[in-house]
């Protein structure tokens, strides 16, 4: 989107404004700093993601990479079931059902039943993380097929298209658009799952650290770690969609499915 | 087959099939009944929890949270969306904070909230508002700047100007895609209402399940999960039936496009 | 048009309902001969089932009942290639590869296929776009694509289902005497199916009304301009004789399917 020079310096309003009145309220206890330390003291904090000690570096790695094999998983899985399921209208309604009521539960509550099972361990994590990620794939892909325009699928038909082929010549692309914000959707999931069960279950990652800081309570490095984790919220969705378009051109507004 | 009978059993058969299929296999023993326990057994303990246990005063402290952090969510979502969407000063002002903050898990915030709450109601409520909040936001100024430009300059040429551009413009032109909206943000926080509850709080649906799940009580853990869905599904039926009480000028055309409204 | 030897496309008695609470029959008793390298126009108000029809000879559709024969002239050539009206190039494609589309699909190796694809462009002035995106062309242009494509399938016969209703006056113009021009070029058999009865009487050997639904041939005229015509031919008035006529058949049928509309 194109801005005017006034535009972009609007934007930077709120912002600044935020963090100098913080920066200003706190240092001036209008608001307790033990609640809301000051940014600058946040920020400069913030080094200890460097320091080998703190281990918080570690932590942001163990967290990445279990965003990273979360996402993987339930793409690779999620689109391959979402298209095998188009073939068929009692599959594809039949799991709707069966996936729009699995879709509002938050993948932590599985946990405990996958220790049951695996125990505390890194499986259990990433699967527990894989449950709403999964579904989300599932459903848009399943749109994403659907919403290929009939005329298309007619000429695949009339032009001889079957088989692989069809599948990643004609399916795969044209279910793109949607998948992709599938994957979007997807990753802000993974990021909400991952952190929430690194805060219940795991000896490491980044929800590990808030809920050890929370215990002991060192306020700053909870703000800390809130950063990182908004940072890595952000790569997943603005910087995402940077990608996302440079690599579909074609990209119409097609919304298989809502956000 | 007529087709709306072909429809039904398009969207039922798998389902029940899967039940079926559950409730033989851990009965005879296929699937390990200590990891996964019959249907009917889920069932029973869920009734049993409900008349002799807890489960009745945790349904409804989620059930209150849930309201609370639903309705200020809504109201102010709704204001600053509208804003936002209306005019472009507004938008700019808050949409480095708002796209900041949307895809932060609120969950996150949980300990923060209770340092800052104390461990009452509030940091619970607090949470679930806050990702409703966000959500919402973003749904409604979206459907504010969707809003055909035709559609508005007859509206002002025919006088709607002032709060009558509100009151008879803009609030019905973005009614239904306000309201499905509302419902997603609903749900939204939901899900997180319940996450936090699982994660830090002694009472709640949430809690149940990690009190169940620290005892290894299985079907507790399951009954819990169950009665989860069943609230989601319970917040989609509540606003399909307010929808055409509100939106009286919609016809009942939508069919139940289930995933297409994720 | 004698029928010494037998038809490119033969429909016998054809019939075509979908079922459902009310059961919509399409099409009603078609039976028709099409020869070779003969162009057939079908017109006829909307909902008659044109393109239902069209998509019975493609093989898209089955009939409820009758029987539709297209004969081979070579074992492998492939015996239907359509043209649609819109939203019918793969986005994801280049222009090339879209015209590719069907010689790949028999696994024509690839080199071969881009000359196929090249040389139908070429034919089409499209020869310099062999490497753009649909998104990248207007609308004439993509419909232009649209026929290469279907040229370059070589198949026994060609259908077009209102290939220029989607383009504005001019280009549609334009268009049509480049198809006059590619029937000329290689005597193609055609069924083509257009709502504008001038169209319909500037390119075809022959026209057939369709009735309201369910869709009946009501008539079929014969047009002697033969092959060799010229664009100037819509300045003739025999041209505008015949479109007047063929209108004075359609009148009803069009203004029967309106008050239809009118559930």
């Amino acid at each position: 989107m194109r801005r005017t020079l006034r535009e972009k310096w609007a934007l930077l309003v709120g912002p600044v404004l935020i963090f100098l009145g913080w920066e200003l309220l706190s240092r001036t206890e209008v608001i307790r700093s033990t609640f809301f330390p000051p940014p600058t003291e946040i920020v400069s904090r913030g080094v200890i993601v460097f320091d080998a000690e703190s281990g918080l570096g570690d932590d942001i790695i163990a967290t990445v990479l279990r965003i990273l094999a979360t996402i993987a998983l339930a793409v690779l899985i999620g689109v391959a079931v979402g298209i095998a399921i188009t073939a068929s209208q009692w599959l594809e309604r039949g799991t709707n059902t069966l996936l729009v009521f699995l879709y509002p539960i938050p993948g932590v509550l599985f946990f405990p039943f996958l220790t049951f099972l695996l125990g505390r361990t890194e499986m259990a994590i990433i699967l527990t993380a894989l449950v709403t990620p999964l579904i989300v794939m599932v459903l848009y892909t399943v749109a994403g097929v659907r919403s290929i325009d009939r005329t298309l699928l007619e000429v695949a038909d009339n032009y001889g298209s079957r088989g692989a082929r069809r599948f990643f010549g004609i399916l795969i692309p044209g279910a793109l658009p949607s998948i992709v914000t599938g994957i979007r959707v997807s990753l802000g999931f993974t990021l909400i799952a991952v952190i929430a069960i690194e805060m219940v279950g795991a000896s490491n990652g980044l929800g590990q650290f808030l809920w050890s800081s929370w215990q002991i309570l060192r306020v700053t490095d909870m703000y800390v770690a809130l950063l990182i984790i908004a940072v890595l919220g952000l790569l997943s969705s603005v910087g995402f969609d940077s990608v996302a378009d440079r690599m579909l051109p074609w990209r119409r507004n097609v919304q298989g499915a809502q956000v | 087959m007529s087709p709306s009978v072909r429809r039904w059993a398009h969207t039922w058969t798998i389902p029940v099939v899967v039940l079926v299929l559950w409730e033989m296999s851990t009965r005879s023993g296929l699937l390990d009944p200590r990891f996964f326990p019959p249907l009917s057994d889920i069932l029973v303990t869920a009734v049993d929890e409900l008349i002799n246990g807890r489960l009745g005063l945790d349904l409804v402290l989620t059930l209150q949270r849930l309201l609370a952090a639903f309705a200020l969510a809504a109201v102010f979502g709704v204001a600053i969306g509208v804003a936002s969407g209306r005019w472009r000063t507004v938008e700019l002002l808050i949409r480095p904070i708002t796209d900041t903050l949307y895809p932060l898990p609120k969950i996150a915030l949980l300990p923060l909230f209770i340092i800052i709450f104390g461990r009452g109601e509030v940091a619970y409520i607090v949470t679930a508002f806050a990702t409703g909040f966000f959500q919402i936001i973003i749904s409604t100024r979206g459907t504010v700047r969707d809003m055909p430009t035709d559609l508005i300059e007859a509206g002002r040429n025919f006088g709607a100007t002032g709060t009558r551009f509100f009151t008879r413009l803009l609030f019905p032109a973005i009614a239904p895609e306000l309201l499905n909206g509302l419902r997603l943000g609903m749900a939204t926080c939901l899900i997180t209402l319940i996450a936090a509850e699982f994660v830090g709080a002694e009472f709640g649906l949430g809690a149940m399940i990690r009190r169940a799940g620290q005892q290894f009580a299985v079907e507790e853990v399951y009954a819990g999960i169950v009665l989860t869905g069943l609230l989601g599904l319970l917040i989609n039926l509540a606003f399909r039936l307010v929808t055409p009480l509100v939106l009286p000028w919609q016809r009942q055309a939508q069919r139940a496009d289930g995933g297409q409204n994720v | 048009m004698s029928a010494t030897s037998t038809p490119k496309v033969r429909l016998t008695d054809v019939a075509k309902q979908f079922p459902g609470r009310e059961k919509v029959t399409a099409l009603e008793g078609i039976s028709l001969d099409i020869a070779e390298s003969e162009f057939v126009s079908i017109v006829g108000p909307s909902g008659c089932g044109k393109s239902t029809l069209l998509r019975l000879v493609a093989g898209l559709y089955e009939p409820t009942s009758g029987t539709v024969e297209i004969e081979s002239s070579k074992p492998d050539r492939p015996k239907t290639a359509m043209v649609f009206q819109e939203h019918a190039l793969f986005p994801w494609m280049s222009v090339r590869e879209n015209v590719m589309f069907g010689p790949r699909n028999r696994n024509v190796p690839k080199k071969e296929a881009a000359e196929i694809a090249d040389e139908q462009l070429a034919r089409l002035g499209l020869a310099r776009f062999g490497d753009f995106f649909p998104h990248q062309l207007s609308g004439g242009m993509k419909q232009r694509v649209g026929i290469a494509r279907a040229l370059a399938q070589d198949a026994e016969v060609l259908l077009m289902d209102e290939p220029l209703g989607a383009l504005d006056a001019q280009t549609r113009t334009l268009l049509q005497e480049q198809i006059l021009e590619l029937r000329q070029q290689t005597k193609p058999t055609v069924l083509y199916i257009t709502h504008a009865i001038d169209e319909a009487v500037f390119l075809s050997d022959r026209v057939v009304l369709m009735s309201a639904r369910p869709g009946r041939i009501s008539d079929i005229i014969e047009l002697d301009f033969g092959p060799d015509r010229t664009p100037e031919l819509r300045g003739t008035p025999e041209f505008a004789a015949l479109s007047q006529d063929i209108w004075n058949h359609l009148r009803d049928e069009v203004q029967a399917a309106m008050a239809a509309d009118d559930r």
